[in-house]
């Protein structure tokens, strides 16, 4: 019942969505979308939707990995260690070495490790992970699968279930009436084509609570094929519902296996 | 092996005492052909990132502030009246746009980590789409990793990516997995990346030249000069990094364990393991304190380059000071291009950095320069200061107009052969002086040497730090009286940087002491060279090359042409060093085999002309 509930609440929610085409949707913040450093990462970009849902995305992996209640710490060009981070490597024998990072403020809903992106070009023994990852050099962060790590956000698994080793390319996002969507693909390998995917993240407090509702678009997706989330948020499944659309959660990720519009909704 | 022939002690023996703007000190303002107008609308309260205009006269300006966003002023910015120019926010919330370049009316600018095209799609005048064209670079935290750009070909756009360094100069070892010190270029139509060059430092400025790209580093190298030169594909301009970036010679560059890894320039530009790319254009660094001593510099932080079309110096590049530091002047740089088909040349004084900005105090800068639709400059600065780059300032937008003043100046220096400069004056010299002027020139010349971290180091014909003063040459007046050839008596070293100085007894026809009294000439080739050429930009190999290139056993490479019947082709493999290896020519549809002698190992430069487009394509065996 409580489910229904919430599927309604999503509908009632996109249906508001769409008839405010014309209206700008009210942030919380001026500057409400902004692609910052965090201190892991670059290529991080932060939404405010709400006061009570501010949530981060990692670009290169196209995923939600954070998502908290509060504001900004600001951040920018700080001069001072904005954690007590010394063993990290750009903190050059205990002094901050040009750290311009961006910081949330605020209660954490979760927050997951996210891969760092290395170029294509990149030599793959320069990312040796006992030498690079050492304590004092660079903070250990899980490694992707594209360069044979265990971390994928996004994957896609064709008829046989077989994992394609698909790349996931962030495309672009979209700002039009305060309505903040991610675009990105999924390109299937030997010219396979790609799955285009988009996001759009909104805040609802319908019925009550807190919930962030994820509207997800996809196209392009082979027959028998399906396209899995890995990486819905945090560590607690239950609080992911689908509320809309075709997809299926099984095993702690979002299954896809259709073309069209699937609404994820977070309660927190 | 050094051909200087004479040697003295002390590197300012002959130098005069009394000293003057534009002769061993910093002009005073900005030059005669030329002046400055401080166009800063009120709204602008932020340091500029960088500027391009719209076809319709419109300026695109980003901010380098937090939060960094792109405006755009209207067209009355290059109107007689600019203060009614008045702007609009188009973006928001990017990574430190440092670069803009417009295309087609379309806006792109490069962010610190990404490379994004900005669409309005409801025309309302703000930016609804931010689109990645390419992020395909490696970036961490470490802010030092800048990305300064935008130059365009009509195939691909090009930015200059500095290496990840610490507050002692040193890079962070280990640099990030697949962190590329040099440039990168994207092309336009599908994002493609590749690594061009390796071995940079701290990006200045990329520009447009000749057709080509050109780009400054603030100290390259750490040499004790600022680096210009219009890189090519595969090669390396000596900053090395732990581990090695791309194109970096392998082994022998551990910056931590060997700080001055090159003993002689020889071996800098020369030796096998090292094979660094000569600079085009040292432009000695303005300092205090260079290890050695010899002629002051002449700028501290240069930035975009910018290829000058009107007034008398046409055809020569201006390369504005983005520090606001005392000291700090944009330079004129004359550029020639010699048999080996390199550019080299001599910098000049221009005009200093201080008359940009109308605040004194916080002005001072010209960090992005772009030519707009009236034919004038518009400096916009970012107020950069010596330590890092701080940026709490609020800096001008300025406009650079051309005069029809023209003084008495150094238009030229020119290297005609191993033991011989040509000067090229504005105006003739004074009959008064007669045809023998050796005595009023003065000729210092060293190499610079790289280092891991900063306070190395010019050095002189001893290879110790220091300058060299060059005697025994002859200065003759040619018959137009406007230029004076300099004979030395034995052939000048390659590589090393001439200073030379005339003094103030140097005077015009009309009695004008020079404004300029110095030029810093690089000497890579021996000439003499010519005008620099306009070069049609390489298209890429991929994805629209009519041509494939694949690999075969026992090392074979083949080349198969797949276009109409009698298009001619021409294919040739060369080395970074310039070096060709190999050269073929016929008629398609055809297919070419290079056996394994032919293709040496390492990488070369695959150039391929098919009909009457260029291609080329790094190869690496």
């Amino acid at each position: 019942m409580k489910k229904l509930a919430i599927r309604l609440c999503a509908v009632a929610f996109l249906a508001l969505g769409f008839a405010a085409v014309s209206a700008q949707v009210t942030r919380p913040n001026a500057l409400w979308f902004n692609r910052v450093i965090s201190l892991e990462r670059s290529r991080e970009m932060y939404v405010a939707l709400n006061s009570n849902m501010w949530v981060m995305y990692d670009l290169p992996q196209a995923v939600l990995f954070q998502a908290w209640q509060g504001g900004t710490g600001g951040g920018a060009f700080v001069t001072g260690a904005p954690v007590n981070a010394t063993n990290q490597y750009w903190f050059y024998t205990g002094t901050p070495q040009f750290p311009h990072v961006w910081r949330p403020s605020g209660t954490s809903y979760f927050k997951d490790s996210v891969a760092e992106y290395f170029a294509t070009y990149t030599n793959p023994a320069h990312i040796n992970t006992t030498s690079y990852y050492v304590a004092g050099k660079w903070p250990k962060q899980p490694l992707s699968s594209a360069w044979g790590g265990p971390y994928s956000a996004w994957t896609v698994r064709n008829g046989s279930g077989q994992n394609v080793n698909a790349a996931i390319r962030f495309r672009a996002f979209t700002v039009p009436n305060n309505v903040f969507t991610l675009k990105f693909g999924l390109i299937l390998p030997d010219n396979g084509g790609e799955i285009s995917v988009s996001e759009s993240p909104e805040y609802s407090n319908l019925p009550s609570g807190n919930h962030l509702v994820r509207t997800f678009t996809f196209s392009g997706i082979p027959a028998n094929y399906q396209v899995r989330l890995e990486k819905m948020g945090g560590n607690n499944p239950a609080v992911w519902s689908v509320t809309s659309g075709s997809a299926t959660v099984q095993g702690g990720a979002m299954v896809q296996t259709a073309n069209g519009q699937t609404v994820l909704n977070g309660s927190f | 092996m050094k051909l200087i022939p004479y040697i003295l002690p002390l590197a300012l023996a002959s130098l005069s005492l009394a000293q003057r703007p534009g002769d061993r000190q910093n002009v005073a303002g900005v030059h005669p052909s030329y002046t400055v107008e401080n166009i800063k609308p009120a709204d602008i309260t932020w340091a500029v990132g960088g500027m391009d205009f719209m076809s319709d006269g419109r300026l695109v300006i980003t901010s380098w502030r937090d939060p960094y966003e792109v405006y755009i002023l209207s067209n009355a910015i290059v109107g007689p009246n600019p203060a009614t120019a008045t702007m609009k926010k188009f973006a928001t919330g990017l990574s430190e746009a440092l670069g803009v370049k417009v295309v087609n009316d379309s806006i792109y600018v490069l962010e610190k980590d990404q490379l994004t095209l900005l669409l309005d799609n409801d025309n309302d005048g703000t930016a609804d789409e931010y689109r990645a064209v390419s992020y395909d670079w490696t970036k961490s935290v470490n802010s030092k990793e800048y990305a300064i750009g935008l130059a365009f070909d009509g195939t691909w756009f090009y930015g200059l990516f500095g290496d990840p360094t610490v507050s002692n100069g040193t890079s962070v070892d280990p640099t990030p997995a697949g962190r590329q010190n040099g440039v990168l270029r994207f092309r336009k139509s599908d994002g493609f990346t590749e690594a061009f060059t390796g071995g940079g430092r701290v990006p200045g400025g990329v520009g447009m030249a000749y057709g080509q790209v050109w780009v400054t580093e603030i100290q390259g190298g750490y040499r004790v000069s600022n680096s210009l030169y219009n890189p090519k594909a595969g090669r390396w301009y000596g900053r090395p990094v732990d581990p090695p970036s791309k194109f970096q010679p392998a082994g022998n560059l551990n910056p931590n364990t060997v700080p001055t890894p090159y003993s002689s320039v020889d071996q800098l530009y020369g030796a096998a393991g090292y094979n660094a790319t000569p600079i085009s254009v040292n432009i000695p660094f303005k300092t205090s304190s260079v290890a050695g001593g010899g002629p002051a510099g002449l700028a501290r932080s240069p930035a975009q380059p910018v290829e000058v079309k009107h007034g008398p110096f046409a055809g020569q590049l201006l390369v504005p000071e983005s520090d606001r530091e005392v000291g700090g002047e944009m330079v004129r740089v004359f550029l020639e291009r010699m048999p080996n088909g390199e550019y080299q040349g001599a910098a000049f004084h221009f005009t200093r950095n201080t008359v940009f900005g109308a605040n004194a105090t916080n002005g001072r800068a010209c960090f992005t320069m772009v030519e707009g639709p009236d034919g004038a400059f518009y400096c916009g600065g970012n107020g950069a200061n010596a330590a890092g780059w701080g940026r709490a300032t609020n800096v001008g937008l300025d406009r650079m107009k051309l005069t029809t003043v023209v003084p008495f100046d150094i238009l030229a220096v020119r290297n005609m052969g191993p033991n011989t400069f040509e000067f090229e004056f504005t105006k003739p010299l004074a009959a008064g002086l007669g045809d023998d002027v050796s005595a009023y020139l003065t000729v210092n010349t060293w190499w610079d040497r790289i280092s891991e971290v900063y306070g190395c180091c010019r050095r002189n014909a001893a290879n110790a730090n220091g300058v060299t003063v060059v005697t025994g040459m002859t200065a003759t007046v040619q018959a137009n009286r406007a230029k004076v050839t300099v004979t030395f008596p034995a052939a000048l070293s390659k590589y090393w940087i001439y200073y030379m100085r005339w003094s103030d007894n140097i005077v015009s026809s009309a009695n004008e002491t020079l404004y300029g009294t110095e030029a810093w000439y690089t000497l890579n080739a021996y000439g003499p060279g010519t005008a620099p050429v306009a070069v049609q930009p390489d298209r890429p190999a991929a994805p629209d090359a009519p041509f494939t290139v694949s690999r075969m056993a026992g090392g074979v490479m083949r080349i198969k042409f797949s276009v109409a019947n009698a298009t001619p082709y021409r294919v040739s493999l060369t080395g970074l060093n310039g070096r060709t290896f190999a050269r073929k020519q016929g008629l398609g549809p055809d297919e070419l085999l290079f056996q394994p002698a032919e293709w040496p190992a390492g990488i070369t430069v695959l150039q391929v002309r098919a009909g009457k487009t260029n291609y080329s394509r790094l190869l690496s065996r």
